[in-house]
C-alpha cells in the first residue's frame, strides 16, 4: 500500500517544487512612493503616526519629544537597534515590507535599499522650506559635498536625492599625551613628520596608530588620493593613473614606517579603543560621537586630539566626507509621507544639530558654524576647515563589494608586504563603478 | 482441564480479528493518509520548503532588500566560475582534513585509554569532554584570549622561555591563521570523536583482548592491530559526520577571525553569509548555498554507495566460491 502511495506523493511534491520554481518570487514590488499627491509642510495639518529606527544612541525619546512639540499630531514610535544588528533588522524590515518611515541607513545598506526600490526620492521636499534657519530651502540648508556624499554610489542620474546627511563625521587622531612625552615626539603636523612619530612611538614600545583594518583602514587610502588626485576627474579614473598608485604608496610609507601591527589588519573598533586604553596603541584615529566618548570616558591617562596631517605633505586635507556615515532616508511605501518629510527635517534642523553639538559630540550637517562641545573636539571640528571631500569629484564611486575587497583584502596585502603598490592598483580594478 | 483449555483457546480464537478484516483495516487509504500528513506537513514547512525556496531564489538577483528578479542560470555560472567561492570551498577542505584527521587520530587514543580504565578513568572522561559541552562562544572568546597577540598566553609563555621570535598574531596572520582555527576546532570536537570511538570499543569483546594478552601482545600491538581494525567502521562513520559537520560549520570560525585576515579563513558558508548578507547579493549566495548542499549529499551517499558495492562484491565473490 505504502508503495503505491509513495508515487502520487511524491509526484504531488515535485509537481509543487516545480510551480514554485516556476512561479518564480512572489515578494511585493514596493511602490514608488511619487504618486502621493502633494507634501504637506503645515505643522497645524501633518497627522497621524510614523516610526523612526537608527542606531544613533542620541537620537533619543528627548530629541523626538522636541518634535512633537513642533508637530502636536504626529507620534513618532523610536525603534532603537544597536549598530551591530542594524543592517540585519532593515534588511529583514525591507524582505518583509514593513520598513519604519524613517530610519538611519549607511554603505551597502543604503545602495541595496536604493537598487531594491525601497526609498522615497526626496528631491522634491528638498525645495521646500527647512525647518529652520535662513537657507532659501530645506536642500540648500546642507553642506553640498555631505550632501553629495550621502547619495554617492546610488543612481542619482535623474537628480533623485535618496539620503540626506544627519551629522557630519570628521577623522581625527585621538593621542595618549604620556605616550608621546615617553617617546619624546609631539603631534606631527606634516606627513614626514607623522612617519618620524611612528618610528620614535614604535621605539618607545608603542604600537604608533590605530588601524581598525576590519572597518576603517579605507580611511588611509581615501586621505591620500584626497592629496594625490586632487586634479583628477572621476570620469577619466584608470587604475594605471600614477596619482591613483601614489596613494597606495603612501599608505606602504606609513606601514614601512611601522605605523602599525601586523595584527592590526583584523581590529574591529572596540579592539582598537581597548589597545589604546590600555596604553598599547599610542593613537587612536576615529570619528567623534561615541567612539571618542568612549575614549574619553575609559582614558586614565591625558588625551589630546590633533588634525591628522595631510598625507604626502602637498596641499591642506580635506576631511573625510562623512556625508555617507550618517544618512537619513524614507521608505517608499510610507504611508505618511508629509510627517516622515516633516521629521527627517527636523532632525537636520539648526535647532537639532546645535543642541546635540553641545551635548554630544557630533558635528553639524548643515551651513552653520560647529560649536566645540569639549577641548577634544577642537580637532575634529579643525579637520572640517578646509571643507569637506567630494567622494564622486576625482574617484569613481566604490561598488559595494569592491569597499569590502579594499578593505579586506587589498590594504592588508599592501600593509603585510604581500602586494606592492602596483600589484594593489591592478587588484582594484573591479572595486570602483565604471 | 482439557475442556477448559479448548474453550480458552476458541476465546482467544474469536476475540482475535479476522485477517481479513485486519488487512481492510490497515489497507484504508483515508487512515494511511492521516498517519503520514503530521510528518509531511511538518517535513514540508521546515525541511522542504527552505530547500524549494532557497532553490528558488538562487535563480534571481534578489539583494535581500524586497526584489527578486529573474536571472535564470546566471548566478550558477557566476558560482562555477568564482575562484573565490572555489577558494573558500577548496580552504573548507583542508580545514575538514585537518580537523577530522587530527581529532580522528587523537579521539582515537583518549578512547584507548578510557578502554584500558586507566586509574580515574570515570572522571577523565568527564573533564575530556568539557571542550564539547562548552558552548562555541565561551570556546571562542577563551581561545581569542589565549592567542591574542600582545597580552595572550601563547606569546606571553614564548616570550618567557625566551622564544620572542616564534610569537604571533595567530589569528590575526594570513599564514597562521587557518592552522589557529583548526586547532581550536579540533579541541572542540575531539571529545565528539572519542566519544563515538569508545562506544565501538566497549562493544568489543573481552575474549579477544585476553586472548592478545595470552599472546602476549603489548599495547601497541593492541591498540593498532586489534582495537583499530575493529572500530574502524565506527571511526569511518565518525569521521563522515565530522567532516559534514565542519561544511556546515559557522559559528566557530566567525567568531574567532570571521573569515580573515585576507579570507585566510573564509570557507564556504562564510563565504556564503558575506554574499548573502554583507555585500547583499542574497540570490548568488543562494546558489552557492545549493552547490554546497549538493556537494555535501554527494559527500554523505558516495561512501554509502561504495560500502553496498563493495558488499555485494564480497557477497558475489562468496556466492561464486
Amino acid at each position: 500500500m505504502f508503495q503505491r502511495t509513495r508515487r502520487p506523493l511524491a509526484a504531488a511534491i515535485g509537481v509543487a517544487t516545480a510551480v514554485a520554481l516556476l512561479t518564480g518570487c512572489s515578494g511585493d514590488t514596493p511602490s514608488d512612493g511619487q504618486n502621493d499627491g502633494p507634501l504637506i509642510t503645515d505643522p497645524a495639518e501633518v497627522t497621524g503616526d510614523i516610526t523612526f529606527a537608527t542606531w544613533w544612541a542620541y537620537a533619543n525619546q528627548d530629541l523626538i519629544d522636541g518634535f512633537t512639540e513642533m508637530y502636536p499630531n504626529v507620534n513618532v514610535e523610536l525603534q532603537f537597534t544597536a549598530v551591530d544588528s542594524y543592517p540585519t533588522k532593515i534588511q529583514a524590515a525591507a524582505s518583509s515590507g514593513s520598513l519604519p518611515d524613517v530610519f538611519a541607513a549607511q554603505n551597502v545598506t543604503l545602495f541595496g535599499l536604493q537598487k531594491a526600490g525601497q526609498l522615497y526620492d526626496m528631491q522634491e521636499a528638498l525645495g521646500t522650506a527647512p525647518a529652520d534657519g535662513s537657507a532659501a530651502s530645506w536642500g540648500d540648508a546642507f553642506v553640498p559635498a555631505l550632501l553629495a556624499g550621502a547619495n554617492s554610489g546610488m543612481d542619482t542620474s535623474g537628480g533623485e536625492v535618496w539620503g540626506v546627511p544627519f551629522n557630519a563625521i570628521s577623522v581625527a587622531a585621538i593621542y595618549n599625551k604620556d605616550a608621546y612625552d615617553k617617546a619624546g615626539v609631539t603631534p606631527p603636523t606634516t606627513f614626514g613628520e607623522l612617519l618620524s612619530t611612528c618610528t620614535a612611538l614604535r621605539g618607545a614600545g608603542y604600537i604608533p596608530l590605530s588601524l581598525t583594518g576590519k572597518v576603517w583602514s579605507t580611511w588611509w587610502t581615501s586621505l591620500a588620493w584626497d592629496q594625490t588626485m586632487r586634479d583628477d576627474k572621476a570620469a577619466d579614473f584608470s587604475i594605471d593613473n600614477p596619482n591613483y598608485i601614489k596613494g597606495f604608496e603612501l599608505v606602504k610609507d606609513m606601514a614601512d614606517a611601522g605605523c602599525w601591527d601586523e595584527s592590526q589588519i583584523s581590529t574591529d573598533i572596540d579592539a582598537e579603543s581597548s589597545l589604546f586604553l590600555q596604553q598599547r596603541t599610542a593613537t587612536f584615529v576615529s570619528v567623534p560621537e561615541n567612539f571618542l566618548q568612549t575614549v574619553a570616558d575609559g582614558a586614565d591617562f591625558t588625551l589630546g586630539t590633533y588634525v591628522v596631517p595631510a598625507l604626502g605633505g602637498v596641499t591642506p586635507n580635506h576631511t573625510l566626507g562623512g556625508g555617507n556615515a550618517n544618512v537619513i532616508v524614507i521608505s517608499a511605501d510610507s504611508d505618511n509621507k508629509s510627517a516622515a518629510v516633516a521629521f527627517a527635517k527636523y532632525l537636520t534642523s539648526e535647532a537639532v544639530a546645535t543642541r546635540l553639538a553641545g551635548e554630544a559630540f557630533t558635528i553639524p550637517s548643515i551651513q552653520i558654524a560647529a560649536v566645540s562641545s569639549s577641548p577634544l573636539m577642537t580637532a575634529y571640528i579643525d579637520a572640517t576647515a578646509n571643507g569637506f571631500t567630494d567622494p564622486a569629484s576625482n574617484l569613481p564611486a566604490n561598488t559595494p563589494e569592491g569597499l569590502l575587497k579594499l578593505q579586506n583584502e587589498i590594504l592588508p596585502g599592501l600593509i603585510l608586504g604581500t602586494l606592492t603598490p602596483e600589484q594593489a592598483a591592478q587588484a582594484s580594478a573591479d572595486i570602483w563603478q565604471q | 482441564m482439557s475442556q477448559l483449555h479448548h474453550e480458552q483457546r476458541r476465546d482467544t480464537a474469536e476475540a482475535r480479528p479476522r485477517p481479513d478484516a485486519r488487512q481492510s483495516h490497515t489497507n484504508s487509504p483515508v487512515l494511511a493518509v492521516l498517519l503520514v500528513l503530521p510528518a509531511v506537513v511538518l517535513l514540508t514547512l521546515f525541511l522542504l520548503w527552505p530547500i524549494v525556496t532557497a532553490v528558488q531564489y538562487s535563480f534571481t538577483g534578489a539583494s535581500g532588500f524586497g526584489d527578486a528578479d529573474p536571472v535564470g542560470m546566471a548566478n550558477y555560472e557566476r558560482a562555477l566560475t568564482d575562484g573565490a567561492f572555489w577558494g573558500a570551498l577548496g580552504r573548507n577542505v583542508v580545514f575538514a582534513l585537518i580537523v577530522t584527521a587530527a581529532s580522528l587520530a587523537i579521539g582515537f587514543v583518549l578512547a584507548y585509554l578510557l578502554f584500558l580504565r586507566v586509574r580515574g578513568w570515570r572522571g577523565l572522561q568527564v573533564l575530556l569532554m568539557v571542550p564539547y559541552i562548552l558552548p562555541v562562544v565561551v570556546t571562542a572568546l577563551l581561545w581569542k584570549f589565549m592567542m591574542e597577540p600582545h597580552g595572550g598566553l601563547f606569546n606571553s609563555a614564548l616570550r618567557a622561555i625566551g622564544l620572542d621570535a616564534l610569537a604571533n598574531p595567530w589569528l590575526s596572520s594570513p599564514s597562521t591563521a587557518l592552522g589557529s582555527v583548526s586547532l581550536v576546532q579540533v579541541w572542540q570536537i575531539t571529545p565528539f570523536a572519542m566519544l563515538l570511538i569508545f562506544g565501538a570499543m566497549i562493544a568489543i569483546p573481552t575474549e579477544v583482548i585476553e586472548a592478545a594478552d595470552l599472546d602476549g601482545a603489548g599495547h601497541a600491538t593492541k591498540m593498532l592491530r586489534i582495537v583499530l581494525p575493529i572500530v574502524r567502521p565506527a571511526m569511518i562513520l565518525t569521521a563522515i559526520v565530522i567532516a559534514i559537520g565542519l561544511f556546515r560549520s559557522f559559528d566557530l570560525i566567525y567568531l574567532l577571525t570571521q573569515g580573515g585576515p585576507i579570507n585566510s579563513t573564509t570557507i564556504s558558508t562564510l563565504y556564503i553569509y558575506v554574499q548573502g548578507f554583507v555585500n547583499n547579493n542574497y540570490g548568488y549566495a543562494n546558489a552557492a548555498g545549493v552547490l554546497v548542499g549538493v556537494f555535501l549529499v554527494a559527500l554523505a551517499v558516495i561512501p554509502r554507495i561504495a560500502q553496498r558495492t563493495q558488499r555485494r562484491r564480497a557477497e558475489h565473490a562468496e556466492g561464486t566460491e
